[in-house]
């Protein structure tokens, strides 16, 4: 199990007479506010449980690897499902795990509708979302 | 490593994806009747990230994807790639 490890960096504007707010009673409202940032690090791997879609439920969570990668519009969060060879990304790690979700649900559907005439290759991965998904129609009943 | 959205949509082109716009561009390379790959970009106009993830999808090295950029593989060569994967 991964351990998230809280950082609490120097504040980016604090003069040496200020400290947190609950200590500056008597300060004036001149001074800078000071913003304190709590940055978790990126976990590397996530179980993904949910797939944000009410046609689909996980039933068996999948691994999913975080990274980043810098680009040339700034640096972008890297979510990726090897198990099923897809990915997703965005600007920060709740974009890039919403775009894989999107990303997983167009992949299973895209996979059914062609069914008849995949590769080895992709009726595998659509092996392994059969799997882990289960299929719900409209008025809940499974499929 | 990133690609450029002009080189993913060189790449459909030349290598005659079939593709669906829908959030993303879908896009998937069939032979004889069979969808062997697919792969999918989102639609930003800039570097796309995920290089490997894309070239992974189309089975492809980094220097086969390259080569498939500059030109230099064409599509009977990528079909050649994939029979010699066992994919065709």
């Amino acid at each position: 199990m991964m351990t998230a490890i809280q950082q609490f960096p120097q504040p980016t504007s604090l003069d040496a007479a200020s400290g947190p707010p609950e200590d500056r009673a008597g300060s004036s409202e001149s001074e800078p506010e000071v913003i304190y940032a709590i940055h978790f690090p990126l976990p590397r791997e996530i179980l993904l449980g949910s797939v944000m879609d009410r046609r689909l439920r996980v039933t068996d969570a999948m691994r999913v690897l975080l990274s980043t990668e810098d680009t040339a519009d700034g640096t972008k969060v890297i979510a990726e499902a090897p198990e099923i060879n897809e990915f997703g990304f965005g600007e920060n790690i709740s974009e890039a795990i919403g775009d894989l979700q999107r990303a997983i649900v167009q992949l299973f559907f895209e996979l059914e509708e062609q069914k008849e005439r995949l590769s080895e290759d992709l009726r595998s991965v659509l092996e392994v979302l059969r799997r882990k998904l289960r299929r719900y129609d409209d008025q809940g009943q499974r499929v | 490593m990133t690609i450029k959205a002009s080189e993913f949509d060189r790449i459909v082109k030349k290598l005659n994806l079939k593709t669906r716009r829908g959030r993303d561009l879908h896009a998937w390379f069939e032979h004889e009747g069979r969808v062997i790959v697919r792969t999918r970009r989102s639609f930003c106009s800039g570097d796309l990230p995920m290089q490997h993830s894309i070239r992974q999808q189309l089975k492809l090295t980094e220097k086969e994807l390259r080569a498939l950029i500059d030109c230099t593989l064409d599509l009977a060569g990528y079909i050649a790639i994939l029979r010699r994967l066992g994919l065709l």
